[in-house]
């Protein structure tokens, strides 16, 4: 599940010194805020010293829900959540494993869609035992 | 400060019309408001419209049909706010002295999109990752299950209300009583929703007549006051946020009692965002109608059905009415206006004299809604 990111870029997806994907966020030089996705200027301060910076891989689920609608590109069901990562930075995401709230997360990736041009891959969180 | 009231509002029943333009939805609710306001389209000094996916000159469109063109046209983007934003810009031109009469016009044709969840702006990162609107109050309600222990039933009686009072409202989509069991056995949207916890997709045009409070005795005996007109944006927020409260209607709520000089045990009568069954349990406990966990309760009792304490969604709400989204706040305040003259027959609330809206609306990321707009009445 955790592999590399593989040749297709995934935005916001990059990968540690171990090859394990991580998602690229950023941090305010000024006042410490981390948002996911990166961004030029801070949501709190609106300092534009931002740097691009790893997000922690691990996290918790804040809520779910498995979704039967929507475009056709996503799966049906489809299983989507906010993960708070160990950071504070919330994510929302595609998740594996079956959802329960407050269960420890990890970040991998997978197939996510399917777009016209065939399967799209993304960033996924996988629901981890205990 | 000038005050404002409402002397006319008008509808036409929230439904599919996939053959009419808007332009054919919005005139008919403007002439509907005028009659009923006894204004003449000539005294109209300028107008606000509301729509969220209307495209451009929405409200030339509308008034072009009717010649009331040659004013003051103000298009106003909200999402689900759209209207009561318009009708918010409304109230502040009238209190200011800039105009005496005013015409705000809410409309939005959804059928052209052909059905399924709203469209969201794809240039949002978790829309462009999947979230939809079911999708986002999904989650609220699962984490406040979670939270406080409500049930799937405590959820689903919420489509059992808001459905048995659009029986009794000819202007609503949906006409029909459905049963607890209808409402859990229907097809699943998003866990824990199914379809008759989802508000139906829809066209629908609504107008309102705003005058100065000086002139409205002119028009009508029985002008209904607006004591607050409110409107907040969401707070943006990169980490967590509590999903079981919605803080931007939390604030609104505050800020537009302290401008009516009123509190949450005044008001009789309130047309809030049921977008989604939890929404109303939400709104409940956000508005200072019961404590925190306890919206179950509050609507098991009886206090929000028409004839308790507060009645919430007399009209059927956004889950029977309808949500054509940039029509919403506006046929919001049609309804509370006609409780408030007692016109609403076998939904109406006994002796409504203070009388509430609420659209908040917005799927982007990082806010728990884009904006909030809520209205306070009186008469």
């Amino acid at each position: 599940m955790a592999d590399s990111t593989g040749d297709q870029r995934i935005e916001g997806v990059g990968a540690d010194a171990q090859g394990q994907p991580v998602l690229l966020g950023a941090a305010c030089g000024a006042c410490g805020t981390r948002i996911f996705p990166a961004a030029g200027v801070c949501p709190h301060c609106m300092s534009e010293a931002m740097a691009i910076e790893a997000m922690p891989r691990r996290g918790r689920l804040y809520s779910f829900s498995i979704v039967h609608t929507g475009p056709r590109k996503w799966p049906r069901p489809m299983s989507v959540g906010y993960v708070d990562l160990e950071n504070g930075v919330r994510v929302f995401s595609q998740l594996r494993g079956r959802p329960r709230i407050d269960a420890a997360v990890e970040l991998g990736i997978d197939t996510v869609a399917q777009g016209t041009d065939g399967p799209e891959r993304g960033f996924v969180f996988t629901m981890l035992e205990g | 400060m000038r005050g404002a009231s409402v002397i006319g509002v008008g509808m036409i029943p929230f439904g599919k019309y996939p053959d009419r333009t808007l332009a054919d939805l919005g005139w008919p609710a403007v002439v509907a408001a005028l009659k009923d306001a006894g204004v003449a389209p000539g005294q109209i000094e300028a107008a606000y419209c509301g729509t969220a996916l209307g495209g451009m000159m929405a409200g030339q469109r509308v008034l072009g049909r009717i010649g009331l063109t040659g004013i003051p046209v103000t298009n106003i983007e909200n999402a689900c706010s759209s209207s009561s934003t318009a009708l918010r810009q409304a109230v502040m031109a009238v209190r200011a002295g800039v105009h005496d009469m005013v015409l705000v016009i809410g409309v939005e044709k959804l059928t052209k999109f052909g059905g399924g969840t709203l469209p969201l702006e794809e240039e949002d990162w978790e829309v462009r990752h999947g979230l939809s609107m079911p999708a986002l109050y999904a989650m609220r309600a699962q984490r406040y299950m979670h939270e406080f222990g409500a049930t799937a039933a405590d959820l689903a009686a919420v489509s059992v209300k808001n459905r048995a009072n659009g029986v009794h409202n000819p202007d609503a989509q949906m006409r029909s009583a459905v049963s607890l069991e209808e409402v859990l056995a229907s097809r699943m949207i998003a866990e824990p929703f199914t379809l008759l916890q989802c508000c139906p997709t829809g066209d629908g045009a609504a107008a309102i007549v705003v005058c100065a409070d000086a002139v409205a005795a002119r028009f009508r005996s029985d002008p209904v006051r607006v004591i607050a007109s409110d409107l907040t944006s969401g707070r943006f927020m990169p980490g967590f946020r509590d999903m079981t409260t919605p803080e931007i209607t939390v604030r609104g709520a505050a800020e537009a009692y302290e401008e009516a000089g009123v509190g949450p045990g005044d008001i009789d009568v309130a047309e809030i965002h049921d977008a989604f069954s939890i929404a109303e349990l939400l709104y409940y406990e956000a508005f200072g109608m019961c404590g925190r966990g306890e919206a179950a309760a509050l609507l098991a009792s009886g206090a929000t059905a028409i004839g308790g304490r507060v009645a919430f969604n007399p009209s059927g709400g956004l889950l029977a009415k309808g949500h054509p989204v940039g029509a919403t706040g506006a046929a919001q305040v049609v309804e509370v206006v006609r409780q408030l003259r007692g016109q609403c027959g076998a939904r109406q609330q006994p002796d409504a004299k203070v009388g509430l809206t609420h659209a908040t609306g917005g799927g982007i990321s990082g806010f728990d809604h884009g904006a909030c707009s809520i209205h306070i009445f009186a008469r």
